[in-house]
């Protein structure tokens, strides 16, 4: 009877790289969510030495070498050090976005921790009470991308040792969302014989497979709007029969995604209640920043917008919301006016602001944004406006419909 | 498309009211103030575009419970249609039904609509009196802008969208500008920039410090490994210079015992047992000097005190001498005495003399002596003699006493035969006779006193006499006892003299007080009272004379008689005096016999003699004794005299001084010559002693030491050696070979030490010298101290970059910033959008506009002329629009050109009106929606209003005008015009 191992999977820890499409946080909540995956580094450690795991499989994306902060490596070093004080191994590969040749701070990790540490997949061979008890098999990004299938090259060695585990840092060939780096196909790796697959780089947890477990963790802590939802990481126990698997979240703040219709709300007050409610009635756990989406069919909701009077609702709900222990925080509110409300007709007229419609899809706003975007201090923070532009069209037309067309 | 009738459910204050629109001509519906109109035209828009709730909620009749209506249209391309809209049904949707009975809703009916919504078709197909209200309160500056804004929508919202937009642009962002949201967010993101790019350096440096720590300890274990190497380099020099004393010693060793024979034959532990048998020795050696000598100083010391002890005769008669030295101060006490009692003697004998003051000298008094018998007879002589006197007195006195008796008795008798004459006179006499008495017995008292008197007197001198002896011989006696104290040195002597005197001196007073009291009691005086005259007692003295007179008689009587026996008296008398004259004789003989013999007594009164007597006899025992004591003095002193004579033999044998020297002085010398004598033969004695003894510790001290010698010339004989110098040498020389080659091996072990490995023998052979090697130490210290120097300031480097490090390590400056920058680029991103936004809006506008000006503009503007020219009554013939730097302008028919701002208001209103038809003119072709005019020339005059009219009733031959108005010149105006009076109307229903 073999015992079962058990360890921890996380991947893309992606510490201390900025958040984006955050504007204008409140101090604390900043600060909170700028620690946010440094906390959620220590939770997983302390999940680690609660669960007393065997050892804690990190694959690849621990931090970002643009945005490299040697606060990541040493905090991340410090995490070890403290796995290594409850004897727990760590087992990590680099990924794109932490590519060994990128690595600008030379941080050494102790003792206990086992990095690939090339891009040919290596193994360790795990111990326990003087047995080999697990190879665990992995690679590391040495430059920025990795395109060949690496899951090829996966294969085991010592099969007498009872447990194989492979980690790998990439993405399923069909995978569009992502940058499509070591691509694989499912079937390359449940071809091979490996007890688990400690998988990488796609941040939205996901298990591919269940036997054997082919996992995606997730990354620990959403870092925008589009990684909502609990993020964290994979307790896992392999026994010679079965995989366990539990997930353990561990972000600090959640992204959340809320869609409200607000068709009802005849008076811009009405939208503050309902959102309150809304909020309340989702109960939420640990803190939150939200996303809004606010349907309505009454155009004024968007004027409302554009007169910033929606902001200033939303700074009300905030306000009733970040000073709680478990905040909520609107970072950011998006106007959907259903299309009935909006005259598909009107483009059609020969009068002005039949002219002006038809104009707004027949001319490019580029030419106009250069005056901002092509701003030598602007160019420098921003990039030009490219997918935007249809956005910007949108919202610029409504604008102007609405006042045109105001009553 | 046109109106054709209306019905009305319920709208503001329509309820279930009907209307038609049809006409040739326009229509003109005509209502005074609060009739109604504008809410007809609100319920026309209401039906064609709806409403949203808020408004409809507004326009719900307070009367009845439903809103809504139903209107007809005719519209050229599909007919006839009703459109009905409830605000209950459908959220107030439109439900249109066509004549073929066809329903179709909102959409439907916008599609025939053709994008027309509210606004637009307000802005186009309808003004009111309310639009010239506003257009009055333009800016002057806008007013060309909304006039052309007009011109193309026939609104004037454009202008104020346009700047609006410009406004919140601007708000955003300006090119050159510090205030707007994106400037101030590109300020502040330069900033973080900044940073972010400092701490990025910053942190950028950490490989490079980590690199620099690696180098740095790389290096400082480079340069400890040198030290270290160095430093064994300068131990190894220390110890071949902490050696190279030792090297010396031990090659000087070496060399020493290479001069030593091969063998020294010495016994084993031979000084030590030399010494030991020297340290016996030594002690007795010296112990026997000291006894030597002790005997020779002892033996000259014993012969010095024999020679001094030589004259053993003299010292005999010194010895004899002295034992008679007690004898003699025995002798000398003696003579001393007795020279004192002598001298009392004298003194006694000479005060006594004196005392009997008698011519007697000593000698003759030596001759003298008294019969046993003489005191007796002077004792008898005295009291015959006494008795004599006594006997001799009574007779005078009896003699005497006779005599006068018998004087007397013869006087009486006289006196008293005289004075017998009478009887007074004898009284008085025998009173006289009575005093006489008196004073007789008085005197007799008297003279008594006076006797004793004279016999105390008597007795008191003797008295003193005797206290007197007393006291002197006191003193005297206190005298002696003092000088005999002096002399004999007897304190107690002192003492007797002392009481003696106070002895004296107390009787003394004694007497003398006793003297004194006696004589007082005697001194009393016997008074008696003179012959007192008592005159009361001359009657009693007549008595006294009678009876005296009578007792004279007896009494001469008794006088006779008295005379007859003192006669006889007298006679008795005369015998006895014979008698007594004849005893007087003999006794006188006896008397003078006696002075004979002792011639002395003639100068002494009988009645001292038996004192006398006992005087003399103690005055002859005195010189009895001094005769005695003399001889006993002329004894000592010739045996004092003798022996002084011996001693001053004996000091003129011995030839010592004796000039001026006492007896006493002498004797001590003489004492003191024999204690010396008794003294040197008691240290003679003691000296002879120790000889002895001095004797017997030499015998025993040679024999303790001939052992030890033995011994010792038994060592001398084992060191080869025949003296003790030689043997010391020998021992020496042994002892130091012993030393050098100890000290060859203490100093090949320390060597040794120092060298553990074998490179000592090198050492040893290399002779190293000392300047090389203080030269090399220097040399090798110095290079240690400068690579000391490189490690401490490798250290201090080192110790900086991991502080570097460390600060590093533990500041999130850098990923704050990050994440800060991060923040606010997203924050510009976004402010940008909302720029992107306003400005793509205020963009497409401006060119919109553009292009409907392009495409309308000259057909508005030459339609606005031809309305403008109608309205003016030709007094302006064209309008231009705006083109470059030219404002909006009007031509008046003789060809002068105002720019808008400087048209009167009625002018302006006229060319507003003109603007609004020539667009809803070229709208309408498309369109043909029914063009609503509210009130819209209020303030026209009559001549306008005709104008307007007339303009009107062109225009409805192509399009439906609906015109509403509250003037009835207005709806008079025309004739072909249909005017439906709403005030009817509404009454009616």
């Amino acid at each position: 009877m073999i015992k079962p191992i058990s360890f921890i999977h996380a991947a893309d820890l992606h510490l201390d790289s900025p958040f984006k499409g955050l504007a204008n946080l409140p101090e604390h909540i900043f600060e909170r969510l700028y620690n946010s995956t440094f906390t959620a580094l220590n939770r997983l450690v302390d999940a680690a030495i609660a669960k007393e795991v065997d050892f804690v499989l990190i694959a690849g994306d621990l931090f970002d070498n643009e945005k490299q902060s040697l606060k990541a490596q040493i905090r991340l070093r410090r995490a070890f050090e403290e796995l290594k004080r409850h004897e727990i191994n760590v087992y990590l590969s680099y990924g794109n976005h932490d590519f060994i040749n990128g690595n600008i701070h030379p941080v050494t990790y102790p003792d206990n921790v086992f990095i690939f540490s090339d891009e040919n997949v290596s193994q360790f061979i795990y111990e326990k009470e003087g047995r080999e008890l697990a190879v665990i098999y992995g690679f590391s990004y040495e430059n920025r991308a990795v395109l060949t299938n690496k899951a090829l090259e996966y294969t085991i060695t010592e099969p007498q040792i009872p447990f194989h585990i492979a980690t790998l840092h990439g993405s399923i060939r069909s995978n569009t969302e992502h940058d499509v780096y070591a691509p694989f196909q499912l079937s390359d790796l449940t071809r091979k014989n490996f007890d688990y697959w400690a998988l990488g780089h796609i941040h939205q947890r996901e298990i591919l497979k269940e036997d054997p477990p082919i996992v995606y963790p997730g990354n620990i802590q959403g870092r925008n709007r589009k990684e909502t939802g609990e993020k964290g990481c994979y307790h896992v126990v392999l026994s010679e029969t079965s995989s366990e698997l539990s997930f353990i979240p561990l972000q600090e703040i959640e992204f959340q995604k809320i869609t409200i219709d607000v068709s009802s709300c005849n008076e811009i007050h009405q939208i503050e209640s309902k959102l309150q409610a809304e909020i309340k009635n989702r109960q939420f756990q640990g803190c939150q920043l939200i996303q809004l989406i606010l349907h309505s069919d009454q155009i004024k909701l968007k004027r409302w917008e554009q007169d910033n009077d929606l902001e200033e609702i939303i700074e009300l709900v905030n306000e009733s919301f970040i000073h709680h222990e478990n905040w909520c925080f609107i970072y950011s509110v998006k106007v959907k006016i259903k299309a009935a409300a909006v005259d598909s007709k009107i483009y059609e007229g020969e009068h002005f602001i039949g002219e002006l419609i038809r104009h707004f899809e027949e001319t490019s706003i580029q030419p106009h944004m250069d005056e901002l975007y092509q701003q030598k201090q602007v160019r420098k923070y921003i990039d030009p406006v490219t997918e935007e532009e249809e956005e910007i069209k949108q919202d610029a037309r409504q604008l102007l419909l609405n006042e045109l067309l105001k009553e | 498309m046109m109106l054709l009738d209306a019905k009305i459910y319920g709208f503001g204050k329509w309820v279930d009211y009907e209307i038609d629109f049809s006409s040739e001509s326009a229509v003109c519906i005509y209502g005074e103030n609060e009739s109604g109109k504008t809410t007809l035209h609100h319920f026309i828009l209401f039906m064609l575009f709806g409403l949203p709730p808020k408004q409809r909620n507004f326009y719900r009749p307070k009367t009845s419970g439903k809103m809504g209506g139903r209107i007809r249209l005719d519209d050229t391309e599909t007919g006839e249609f009703t459109i009905e809209r409830f605000d209950e049904v459908k959220n107030g949707a439109a439900v249109c039904y066509t004549a073929d009975g066809l329903e179709y809703g909102e959409d439907w009916l916008k599609e025939r609509l053709k994008g027309m919504t509210a606004k637009t078709y307000q802005a186009i197909f309808s003004f009111s009196a309310m639009d010239l209200n506003q257009l009055r309160d333009m800016n002057e500056e806008d007013l060309g802008e909304v006039l052309l804004g007009i011109g193309l929508t026939g609104s004037t919202d454009i202008y104020a969208v346009e700047k609006k937009l410009d406004t919140r642009i601007g708000e955003l962002f300006k090119p050159y500008g510090k205030k707007p949201a994106i400037n101030r967010q590109l300020e502040s993101l330069n900033e973080l920039f900044t940073s972010l790019h400092n701490y990025k350096s910053a942190e950028g440096t950490y490989r490079e410090k980590q690199e620099k720590v690696t180098r740095l300890q790389d290096k400082m274990a480079n340069l400890q490994y040198e030290r270290n190497q160095e430093k064994s380099v300068q131990i190894s020099i220390e110890k071949q210079q902490h050696a190279l004393p030792i090297l010396h010693d031990y090659q000087q060793y070496m060399k020493q015992l290479r001069e030593f024979p091969a063998e020294i034959s010495f016994p084993e532990k031979g000084i030590e047992r030399m010494e030991r048998m020297k340290d016996n020795l030594l002690p007795l050696q010296s112990e026997l000097t000291v006894l030597n000598e002790n005997e020779k100083k002892y033996s000259k010391r014993k012969a010095a005190i024999r020679n001094e002890l030589e004259a053993i005769p003299i010292q005999q008669q010194a010895e004899d001498i002295i034992q008679k030295k007690q004898h003699y101060i025995q002798i000398q006490n003696e003579l001393d005495k007795n020279e004192t009692a002598l001298l009392k003697l004298d003194a006694q004998i000479n005060s006594i003399i004196h005392q009997l003051d008698i011519q007697l000298k000593e000698d003759e008094l030596n001759k003298l002596s008294f019969p046993f018998h003489i005191e007796k007879t002077w004792n008898q002589i005295k009291s015959e003699k006494d008795q004599l006197e006594l006997e001799k007195d009574q007779l005078n006195q009896e003699h005497y006493k006779l005599k006068h008796q018998r004087m007397y008795v013869l006087n009486e008798m006289n006196e008293l035969e005289d004075g017998l004459l009478s009887a007074n006179h004898e009284k008085e006499m025998q009173d006289k006779v009575n005093e006489h008495r008196e004073n007789e017995l008085l005197n007799k008292l008297r003279s008594e006193a006076d006797l004793k008197r004279k016999i105390w007197e008597k007795e008191k001198a003797k008295k003193v006499q005797i206290s007197v002896t007393i006291f002197t011989g006191s003193m005297i006696t206190a005298v002696l006892a003092a000088f005999a104290a002096v002399f004999m040195d007897q304190n107690w002597l002192f003492g007797l003299g002392a009481v003696l005197l106070i002895a004296g001196i107390a009787q003394w007073i004694m007497e003398k007080r006793s003297t004194a009291s006696i004589e007082k009691m005697l001194s009393v005086e016997y008074s008696g009272s003179g012959g007192l005259e008592l005159s009361s007692k001359e009657r009693g003295e007549i008595e006294e004379v009678l009876a005296l007179n009578h007792k004279k008689k007896n009494e001469l009587t008794s006088l006779e008689e008295q005379l007859k026996s003192v006669d006889i008296q007298l006679i008795q008398w005369k015998e006895k005096e014979k008698l007594l004259t004849n005893k007087e004789r003999r006794t006188h003989s006896l008397i003078e016999e006696q002075q004979e013999t002792y011639p002395f007594l003639r100068s002494v009164e009988l009645s001292f003699w038996p004192e006398l007597f006992h005087n003399m006899k103690q005055l002859l025992r005195l010189i009895q004794e001094k005769k005695e004591s003399k001889q006993v003095y002329k004894e000592l002193s010739s045996q004092l005299e003798s022996y002084l004579v011996r001693v001053k033999g004996f000091f003129q044998e011995r030839k010592w001084e004796t000039e001026n020297k006492t007896l006493e002085f002498q004797l001590k010398e003489l004492e003191t010559f024999l204690q010396n004598c008794q003294k040197h033969r008691a240290e003679l004695e003691h000296y002879e002693n120790i000889l002895a003894e001095n004797k017997e510790k030499q015998q025993e001290i040679r024999r303790k030491m001939s052992v030890y010698e033995i011994e010792l010339t038994s060592l001398l004989k084992h060191a080869d050696v025949s003296t003790e110098d030689e043997f010391y040498k020998k021992a020496n020389q042994s002892a130091k070979k012993t030393e050098t080659e100890e000290a060859v091996k203490k100093v090949s072990s320390q060597i040794k030490a120092i060298f553990p490995d074998e490179t000592w023998e090198q050492f040893i052979d290399a002779h190293p010298e000392e300047n090389t090697l203080r030269i090399n130490l220097e040399q090798s210290q110095e290079r240690i101290a400068a690579i000391e120097e490189e490690i401490e300031d490798c250290r201090e480097k080192l110790a900086e970059v991991n502080a570097d490090l460390l600060q590093m390590e533990s500041s999130d400056s850098y990923s704050k910033t990050v994440h800060q920058f991060q923040m606010e680029q997203d924050h510009l991103r976004s402010l940008a959008k909302k720029w992107a936004v306003l400005k793509t809006a205020k963009e497409m506008l401006i060119e919109t506009r553009k292009n409907y000006r392009d495409k309308y503009l000259t057909e508005v503007i030459s339609n606005t002329s031809s309305y403008f020219q109608e309205l003016t009554g030709n007094v302006y013939q064209a309008v231009y629009a705006p083109s470059g730097n030219r404002p909006f302008q009007v031509e008046t028919t003789d060809h002068m050109r105002y720019a808008v701002n400087e048209l009167s208001k009625g002018t302006i209103d006229q060319l507003y009106i003109s603007l609004r038809l020539a667009v809803s003119e070229l709208m309408s072709e498309k369109y043909r929606l029914p063009f609503i005019i509210d009130d819209g020339f209020i303030h026209f005059d009559a001549i306008r209003t005709k104008r307007m009219i007339k303009i009107i009733e062109r225009i409805s031959g192509a399009q439906q005008v609906i015109l509403f108005t509250c003037k009835k010149e207005v709806s008079e105006a025309s004739n072909s015009v249909r005017v439906i009076p709403l005030k009817n109307s509404v009454r009616i229903i």
